[in-house]
Protein backbone atom coordinates (compact mmCIF):
# COMPACT_ATOMS: atom_id res chain seq x y z
CA UNK A 1 0.00 0.00 0.00
CA UNK A 2 0.78 3.32 -0.67
CA UNK A 3 1.43 6.13 1.53
CA UNK A 4 -0.94 8.60 -0.76
CA UNK A 5 -3.67 5.47 -0.22
CA UNK A 6 -2.44 5.57 4.10
CA UNK A 7 -2.88 9.22 3.84
CA UNK A 8 -6.00 8.97 2.75
CA UNK A 9 -7.30 5.67 4.99
CA UNK A 10 -6.03 7.69 7.92
CA UNK A 11 -7.69 11.01 6.78
CA UNK A 12 -10.89 9.58 6.87
CA UNK A 13 -10.36 7.77 10.27
CA UNK A 14 -9.66 10.61 12.34
CA UNK A 15 -12.15 12.80 10.40
CA UNK A 16 -15.37 10.51 11.27
CA UNK A 17 -13.49 10.31 14.72
CA UNK A 18 -13.87 13.73 14.94
CA UNK A 19 -17.90 13.76 14.33
CA UNK A 20 -17.72 12.08 18.07
CA UNK A 21 -16.32 15.39 19.37
CA UNK A 22 -19.75 16.87 18.67
CA UNK A 23 -22.07 13.99 19.74
CA UNK A 24 -24.84 15.68 21.85
CA UNK A 25 -24.32 14.68 25.43
CA UNK A 26 -27.11 15.17 28.49
CA UNK A 27 -25.40 16.99 30.76
CA UNK A 28 -28.43 18.20 32.89
CA UNK A 29 -28.24 15.51 35.26
CA UNK A 30 -24.53 15.50 36.21
CA UNK A 31 -24.68 19.51 35.82
CA UNK A 32 -27.26 19.09 38.87
CA UNK A 33 -25.14 16.79 40.92
CA UNK A 34 -22.13 19.37 40.75
CA UNK A 35 -24.63 22.34 41.69
CA UNK A 36 -25.81 20.92 44.61
CA UNK A 37 -21.99 19.67 45.44
CA UNK A 38 -20.99 23.30 44.99
CA UNK A 39 -23.99 24.81 47.15
CA UNK A 40 -22.42 22.48 49.86
CA UNK A 41 -18.60 23.04 49.57
CA UNK A 42 -19.10 26.32 48.76
CA UNK A 43 -21.75 27.19 51.81
CA UNK A 44 -19.66 25.30 54.41
CA UNK A 45 -18.37 28.83 55.71
CA UNK A 46 -22.22 30.37 55.78
CA UNK A 47 -23.25 28.08 59.27
CA UNK A 48 -20.02 29.42 61.03
CA UNK A 49 -21.71 33.08 60.76
CA UNK A 50 -25.07 31.51 61.12
CA UNK A 51 -23.74 29.93 64.91
CA UNK A 52 -22.79 33.71 66.05
CA UNK A 53 -25.17 34.67 69.03
CA UNK A 54 -28.03 37.26 68.44
CA UNK A 55 -26.60 39.48 71.21
CA UNK A 56 -23.32 39.35 69.04
CA UNK A 57 -24.56 40.23 66.09
CA UNK A 58 -26.43 42.83 67.66
CA UNK A 59 -22.82 44.78 68.59
CA UNK A 60 -21.67 45.21 64.99
CA UNK A 61 -25.50 46.16 63.95
CA UNK A 62 -25.15 48.91 66.71
CA UNK A 63 -21.93 50.15 65.78
CA UNK A 64 -22.73 50.10 62.20
CA UNK A 65 -26.30 51.99 63.32
CA UNK A 66 -24.03 54.34 65.04
CA UNK A 67 -21.30 54.78 61.84
CA UNK A 68 -24.45 55.74 60.18
CA UNK A 69 -25.78 58.40 62.54
CA UNK A 70 -22.83 60.42 62.71
CA UNK A 71 -22.16 60.40 59.09
CA UNK A 72 -25.29 61.85 58.79
CA UNK A 73 -24.93 64.22 61.35
CA UNK A 74 -21.47 65.07 60.36
CA UNK A 75 -22.65 65.81 56.54
CA UNK A 76 -25.39 68.36 58.35
CA UNK A 77 -22.94 69.79 59.93
CA UNK A 78 -21.16 70.11 56.95
CA UNK A 79 -23.83 71.48 55.01
CA UNK A 80 -25.23 73.81 57.65
CA UNK A 81 -21.13 75.35 57.84
CA UNK A 82 -20.50 75.07 54.14
CA UNK A 83 -24.48 76.73 53.48
CA UNK A 84 -23.99 80.85 53.23
CA UNK A 85 -25.08 82.90 55.99
CA UNK A 86 -27.23 85.57 55.64
CA UNK A 87 -25.27 89.05 57.30
CA UNK A 88 -27.19 90.42 60.19
CA UNK A 89 -27.73 94.44 60.05
CA UNK A 90 -28.07 95.23 63.84
CA UNK A 91 -24.99 92.34 64.73
CA UNK A 92 -22.74 94.43 61.70
CA UNK A 93 -23.94 97.97 63.18
CA UNK A 94 -22.87 96.69 66.62
CA UNK A 95 -18.99 95.17 64.83
CA UNK A 96 -19.36 99.07 63.40
CA UNK A 97 -19.47 100.60 66.79
CA UNK A 98 -16.70 98.81 68.07
CA UNK A 99 -14.09 99.47 65.13
CA UNK A 100 -15.52 103.19 65.02
CA UNK A 101 -14.78 103.63 68.49
CA UNK A 102 -11.87 101.68 69.18
CA UNK A 103 -12.61 99.48 71.29
CA UNK A 104 -12.13 96.16 69.35
CA UNK A 105 -8.45 94.82 69.14
CA UNK A 106 -7.22 97.00 66.51
CA UNK A 107 -3.88 97.28 64.61
CA UNK A 108 -3.01 100.71 63.65
CA UNK A 109 -1.85 100.37 59.86
CA UNK A 110 -1.28 103.38 57.14
CA UNK A 111 -1.70 101.27 53.79
CA UNK A 112 -3.10 98.05 52.23
CA UNK A 113 0.53 96.22 52.23
CA UNK A 114 0.66 96.45 56.02
CA UNK A 115 -3.26 95.31 56.81
CA UNK A 116 -2.34 92.63 54.86
CA UNK A 117 0.42 91.32 56.10
CA UNK A 118 -0.60 91.98 59.48
CA UNK A 119 -4.04 90.53 59.02
CA UNK A 120 -2.18 87.12 57.43
CA UNK A 121 0.11 87.03 60.85
CA UNK A 122 -2.79 87.33 62.82
CA UNK A 123 -5.36 84.42 60.72
CA UNK A 124 -4.88 82.27 57.96
CA UNK A 125 -7.18 82.85 54.87
CA UNK A 126 -8.45 86.19 56.40
CA UNK A 127 -9.86 87.94 53.42
CA UNK A 128 -7.12 90.74 52.06
CA UNK A 129 -7.88 93.93 51.48
CA UNK A 130 -8.60 95.79 48.60
CA UNK A 131 -7.32 99.16 47.98
CA UNK A 132 -9.88 101.54 49.37
CA UNK A 133 -10.59 105.24 48.42
CA UNK A 134 -9.64 106.95 52.06
CA UNK A 135 -7.50 107.25 54.71
CA UNK A 136 -6.65 103.66 56.69
CA UNK A 137 -6.87 104.16 60.20
CA UNK A 138 -6.72 100.46 61.51
CA UNK A 139 -7.68 97.30 60.62
CA UNK A 140 -9.02 93.88 62.41
CA UNK A 141 -10.77 90.34 62.39
CA UNK A 142 -14.30 89.92 63.86
CA UNK A 143 -16.58 87.12 63.49
CA UNK A 144 -19.73 87.49 62.75
CA UNK A 145 -22.45 84.80 62.61
CA UNK A 146 -19.33 82.39 62.13
CA UNK A 147 -18.17 84.07 59.21
CA UNK A 148 -14.69 86.07 59.61
CA UNK A 149 -14.95 89.37 58.61
CA UNK A 150 -11.66 91.66 57.62
CA UNK A 151 -12.68 95.06 58.74
CA UNK A 152 -11.13 98.57 58.51
CA UNK A 153 -11.85 102.13 60.12
CA UNK A 154 -11.72 104.56 56.92
CA UNK A 155 -11.25 107.91 57.38
CA UNK A 156 -12.84 109.65 54.04
CA UNK A 157 -14.51 113.27 54.31
CA UNK A 158 -14.58 113.53 57.40
CA UNK A 159 -16.26 110.36 58.08
CA UNK A 160 -15.37 107.37 59.79
CA UNK A 161 -16.01 104.71 57.80
CA UNK A 162 -15.84 100.69 58.61
CA UNK A 163 -15.66 98.68 55.74
CA UNK A 164 -16.03 95.06 56.31
CA UNK A 165 -15.43 92.14 53.97
CA UNK A 166 -16.09 88.58 54.16
CA UNK A 167 -15.79 85.58 51.98
CA UNK A 168 -18.85 85.46 49.58
CA UNK A 169 -19.59 82.24 49.62
CA UNK A 170 -20.09 82.22 53.26
CA UNK A 171 -21.83 85.59 53.98
CA UNK A 172 -24.80 86.73 51.70
CA UNK A 173 -26.36 90.58 52.20
CA UNK A 174 -30.12 90.56 53.83
CA UNK A 175 -32.78 91.71 51.77
CA UNK A 176 -33.49 95.56 51.68
CA UNK A 177 -33.32 98.79 49.57
CA UNK A 178 -31.60 98.03 46.48
CA UNK A 179 -29.54 100.29 44.40
CA UNK A 180 -28.19 99.78 41.11
CA UNK A 181 -24.90 102.11 40.74
CA UNK A 182 -22.52 101.68 37.55
CA UNK A 183 -24.56 98.30 37.18
CA UNK A 184 -23.29 97.28 40.46
CA UNK A 185 -25.79 96.38 42.90
CA UNK A 186 -26.62 97.29 46.10
CA UNK A 187 -28.15 96.79 49.23
CA UNK A 188 -29.07 99.35 51.73
CA UNK A 189 -29.88 99.14 55.54
CA UNK A 190 -30.22 101.39 58.44
CA UNK A 191 -29.77 100.09 62.03
CA UNK A 192 -29.14 101.93 64.77
CA UNK A 193 -28.44 105.13 63.15
CA UNK A 194 -25.96 103.27 61.30
CA UNK A 195 -26.09 103.26 57.98
CA UNK A 196 -24.87 100.08 55.46
CA UNK A 197 -24.19 99.70 52.19
CA UNK A 198 -23.93 95.74 51.16
CA UNK A 199 -22.67 94.42 48.08
CA UNK A 200 -22.32 90.78 46.82
CA UNK A 201 -20.21 90.23 44.12
CA UNK A 202 -18.19 86.68 43.01
CA UNK A 203 -16.45 85.25 45.95
CA UNK A 204 -16.66 88.67 48.20
CA UNK A 205 -19.14 90.17 50.54
CA UNK A 206 -18.64 93.51 51.26
CA UNK A 207 -20.26 96.12 53.77
CA UNK A 208 -19.47 99.86 53.93
CA UNK A 209 -21.31 101.39 57.08
CA UNK A 210 -21.10 104.23 59.09
CA UNK A 211 -22.52 107.19 60.25
CA UNK A 212 -22.27 109.30 57.03
CA UNK A 213 -24.87 108.95 54.84
CA UNK A 214 -25.98 106.70 52.24
CA UNK A 215 -24.55 108.20 49.55
CA UNK A 216 -21.13 108.95 50.59
CA UNK A 217 -21.37 105.32 51.67
CA UNK A 218 -22.30 104.37 48.23
CA UNK A 219 -19.38 106.39 46.76
CA UNK A 220 -17.18 104.40 48.43
CA UNK A 221 -18.45 100.95 48.08
CA UNK A 222 -18.82 102.05 44.58
CA UNK A 223 -15.08 102.81 44.82
CA UNK A 224 -13.97 99.64 46.00
CA UNK A 225 -13.08 96.75 43.32
CA UNK A 226 -14.47 93.55 44.04
CA UNK B 1 -6.79 16.61 47.03
CA UNK B 2 -8.32 18.35 50.44
CA UNK B 3 -12.20 17.86 50.84
CA UNK B 4 -12.79 20.90 52.88
CA UNK B 5 -14.43 24.07 51.72
CA UNK B 6 -13.60 26.00 48.78
CA UNK B 7 -14.30 29.57 48.15
CA UNK B 8 -16.27 31.61 46.54
CA UNK B 9 -13.68 33.07 44.34
CA UNK B 10 -12.30 29.38 43.90
CA UNK B 11 -16.25 28.14 42.40
CA UNK B 12 -16.49 31.16 40.51
CA UNK B 13 -13.61 30.52 38.54
CA UNK B 14 -14.11 26.87 38.17
CA UNK B 15 -17.80 27.96 36.76
CA UNK B 16 -16.35 30.31 34.54
CA UNK B 17 -13.53 27.87 32.90
CA UNK B 18 -14.25 24.32 33.53
CA UNK B 19 -17.64 24.03 33.78
CA UNK B 20 -17.93 25.30 29.83
CA UNK B 21 -16.23 21.90 29.05
CA UNK B 22 -18.61 19.32 31.21
CA UNK B 23 -19.89 18.00 27.78
CA UNK B 24 -16.10 17.18 26.81
CA UNK B 25 -15.56 15.88 30.16
CA UNK B 26 -18.66 13.41 29.68
CA UNK B 27 -18.56 12.61 26.15
CA UNK B 28 -15.06 11.29 26.69
CA UNK B 29 -15.96 9.42 30.05
CA UNK B 30 -19.05 7.42 27.86
CA UNK B 31 -16.43 6.50 25.38
CA UNK B 32 -14.03 5.62 27.75
CA UNK B 33 -16.34 3.61 29.45
CA UNK B 34 -19.25 2.48 27.72
CA UNK B 35 -21.72 2.71 30.54
CA UNK B 36 -23.62 5.46 31.27
CA UNK B 37 -23.88 5.50 34.41
CA UNK B 38 -20.28 4.46 34.92
CA UNK B 39 -19.34 7.42 32.78
CA UNK B 40 -21.07 10.30 34.68
CA UNK B 41 -19.20 8.94 38.02
CA UNK B 42 -15.97 9.22 36.30
CA UNK B 43 -16.98 12.54 34.78
CA UNK B 44 -18.53 14.03 38.57
CA UNK B 45 -15.11 12.52 40.22
CA UNK B 46 -13.39 14.50 37.35
CA UNK B 47 -15.20 17.56 37.24
CA UNK B 48 -15.10 17.87 41.48
CA UNK B 49 -11.52 17.44 41.56
CA UNK B 50 -10.64 20.26 39.17
CA UNK B 51 -13.44 22.26 41.51
CA UNK B 52 -11.12 21.54 44.32
CA UNK B 53 -7.79 21.82 42.56
CA UNK B 54 -8.84 24.76 40.38
CA UNK B 55 -6.10 27.05 42.10
CA UNK B 56 -3.22 24.48 40.22
CA UNK B 57 -4.95 25.34 37.12
CA UNK B 58 -2.59 28.40 35.71
CA UNK B 59 -3.93 31.15 33.31
CA UNK B 60 -2.45 30.57 29.96
CA UNK B 61 -2.28 27.14 29.87
CA UNK B 62 -4.06 24.65 27.92
CA UNK B 63 -7.17 24.06 30.00
CA UNK B 64 -7.97 21.40 28.11
CA UNK B 65 -4.90 18.97 28.57
CA UNK B 66 -5.32 20.22 32.18
CA UNK B 67 -8.61 18.96 32.67
CA UNK B 68 -8.01 15.95 30.57
CA UNK B 69 -5.10 15.14 32.57
CA UNK B 70 -7.34 14.98 35.66
CA UNK B 71 -9.99 12.69 33.62
CA UNK B 72 -6.99 10.00 33.01
CA UNK B 73 -5.74 9.63 36.21
CA UNK B 74 -8.93 9.48 37.50
CA UNK B 75 -10.39 6.60 35.35
CA UNK B 76 -7.07 5.02 36.51
CA UNK B 77 -8.11 5.29 39.77
CA UNK B 78 -11.18 4.06 39.22
CA UNK B 79 -10.35 0.92 37.10
CA UNK B 80 -7.60 -0.07 39.65
CA UNK B 81 -9.78 -0.02 42.73
CA UNK B 82 -12.38 -2.48 40.37
CA UNK B 83 -15.12 0.32 39.20
CA UNK B 84 -15.73 1.33 35.80
CA UNK B 85 -14.56 -2.14 34.00
CA UNK B 86 -14.07 -2.11 30.14
CA UNK B 87 -16.33 -5.50 30.38
CA UNK B 88 -19.43 -3.27 31.38
CA UNK B 89 -21.39 -2.44 28.16
CA UNK B 90 -24.53 -0.48 27.95
CA UNK B 91 -24.00 2.20 25.51
CA UNK B 92 -23.79 0.91 21.98
CA UNK B 93 -25.58 -2.07 23.42
CA UNK B 94 -27.81 -2.03 19.97
CA UNK B 95 -24.63 -2.68 18.35
CA UNK B 96 -23.56 -6.22 15.97
CA UNK B 97 -21.38 -7.91 18.08
CA UNK B 98 -17.72 -7.90 16.30
CA UNK B 99 -15.52 -10.95 15.79
CA UNK B 100 -12.74 -9.16 17.39
CA UNK B 101 -9.56 -9.99 14.96
CA UNK B 102 -7.20 -12.21 16.21
CA UNK B 103 -4.46 -10.30 18.14
CA UNK B 104 -1.41 -12.18 16.54
CA UNK B 105 -2.75 -10.91 12.91
CA UNK B 106 -1.03 -7.16 12.19
CA UNK B 107 -3.20 -4.00 12.57
CA UNK B 108 -4.15 -2.94 8.69
CA UNK B 109 -4.96 -6.25 7.68
CA UNK B 110 -7.70 -5.09 5.53
CA UNK B 111 -6.83 -1.63 4.74
CA UNK B 112 -5.64 -2.71 1.64
CA UNK B 113 -9.87 -3.18 0.96
CA UNK B 114 -10.75 -0.15 1.70
CA UNK B 115 -12.28 1.56 -1.23
CA UNK B 116 -13.45 5.21 -1.19
CA UNK B 117 -12.45 4.93 2.73
CA UNK B 118 -14.74 8.05 3.52
CA UNK B 119 -17.74 7.12 2.12
CA UNK B 120 -17.90 3.75 3.90
CA UNK B 121 -16.66 5.60 7.13
CA UNK B 122 -19.43 8.28 7.06
CA UNK B 123 -21.91 4.88 6.85
CA UNK B 124 -21.30 4.09 10.43
CA UNK B 125 -23.34 5.20 12.94
CA UNK B 126 -21.43 6.82 15.69
CA UNK B 127 -22.25 4.14 18.29
CA UNK B 128 -20.64 1.31 16.09
CA UNK B 129 -17.41 4.03 15.88
CA UNK B 130 -17.83 4.39 19.80
CA UNK B 131 -17.94 0.02 19.97
CA UNK B 132 -15.12 -0.49 17.88
CA UNK B 133 -13.29 2.13 20.18
CA UNK B 134 -13.87 0.81 23.42
CA UNK B 135 -12.48 -2.44 22.13
CA UNK B 136 -8.82 -1.06 21.20
CA UNK B 137 -6.65 -1.48 23.81
CA UNK B 138 -6.47 1.61 26.63
CA UNK B 139 -3.68 3.15 25.28
CA UNK B 140 -4.57 3.32 21.99
CA UNK B 141 -7.96 4.29 22.67
CA UNK B 142 -7.03 7.21 24.66
CA UNK B 143 -4.64 8.29 21.94
CA UNK B 144 -7.46 8.35 19.65
CA UNK B 145 -9.63 10.05 21.86
CA UNK B 146 -7.36 12.72 22.32
CA UNK B 147 -5.96 13.12 18.70
CA UNK B 148 -8.63 11.86 16.45
CA UNK B 149 -11.61 12.42 18.45
CA UNK B 150 -10.83 16.07 20.50
CA UNK B 151 -8.38 16.90 18.00
CA UNK B 152 -5.73 17.61 20.33
CA UNK B 153 -1.97 18.32 19.17
CA UNK B 154 0.06 15.30 19.68
CA UNK B 155 2.55 17.35 21.71
CA UNK B 156 -0.27 17.80 24.49
CA UNK B 157 -1.27 14.11 23.93
CA UNK B 158 1.92 13.39 24.95
CA UNK B 159 2.09 15.02 27.96
CA UNK B 160 -1.39 14.21 29.15
CA UNK B 161 -0.33 10.34 28.68
CA UNK B 162 3.44 10.95 30.03
CA UNK B 163 4.69 9.30 26.76
CA UNK B 164 7.06 10.60 23.84
CA UNK B 165 5.43 12.14 20.83
CA UNK B 166 7.13 9.32 18.43
CA UNK B 167 5.14 7.06 20.91
CA UNK B 168 1.69 8.88 20.52
CA UNK B 169 2.46 8.89 16.67
CA UNK B 170 2.82 4.81 16.40
CA UNK B 171 -0.01 4.83 18.57
CA UNK B 172 -2.24 7.00 16.33
CA UNK B 173 -1.10 5.18 13.41
CA UNK B 174 -1.34 1.76 15.04
CA UNK B 175 -4.71 2.44 16.42
CA UNK B 176 -6.54 3.58 13.22
CA UNK B 177 -5.35 0.58 11.62
CA UNK B 178 -7.26 -1.26 14.50
CA UNK B 179 -9.97 0.50 14.25
CA UNK B 180 -10.98 0.00 10.83
CA UNK B 181 -10.06 -3.70 11.36
CA UNK B 182 -13.16 -3.74 13.39
CA UNK B 183 -15.25 -1.33 10.99
CA UNK B 184 -14.39 -3.23 7.62
CA UNK B 185 -15.41 -6.53 9.56
CA UNK B 186 -18.31 -4.85 10.62
CA UNK B 187 -19.00 -3.27 7.36
CA UNK B 188 -18.73 -7.29 5.85
CA UNK B 189 -21.37 -8.51 8.67
CA UNK B 190 -23.96 -5.61 7.49
CA UNK B 191 -23.04 -6.42 3.32
CA UNK B 192 -21.49 -3.31 2.87
CA UNK B 193 -18.57 -5.08 1.69
CA UNK B 194 -17.94 -8.10 -0.27
CA UNK B 195 -15.16 -10.73 1.25
CA UNK B 196 -12.34 -11.15 -0.77
CA UNK B 197 -9.00 -12.40 -0.14
CA UNK B 198 -6.39 -10.10 1.21
CA UNK B 199 -3.63 -9.12 -0.43
CA UNK B 200 -0.42 -11.51 0.99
Amino acid sequence: MNDNTQNKLDQATSARLGKLASKPVDTSHLAEHLQTLMRDVVQQDEPQTLRIPTWMRWRPMSAAAMILITVMLGLLVMQNTTQPVIAAPAGLAQINHEVSGDMAEQMKVTSVEQANAMLAAQAKGAMPVPDLPGQMQSCCLHEHKGVTLTCVSLQRNGHLITVALADGKKLHCPEGETVIRDGREFCTHTVDKVNMVMAHQGDRWLCVMGSADMEELLSVAQDIAM
Amino acid sequence: MRDGPISQAQAQRFKQLVWPLMPMVLRTAQYLTRHSQQAEDLAQETMVKAMRGIDSYQDDTNLKAWLMTILRRTHIDQLRVGRNRPDEVSVASDVLEVTVPDSSKAAGEFDEQWEEPEALMGRFEDDAIIKALGELPEDIRWTLLLVDVEKMEQVEVAAILNVAVGTIKSRTHRGRSMLRDRLYQLALQRGWVAARESTP
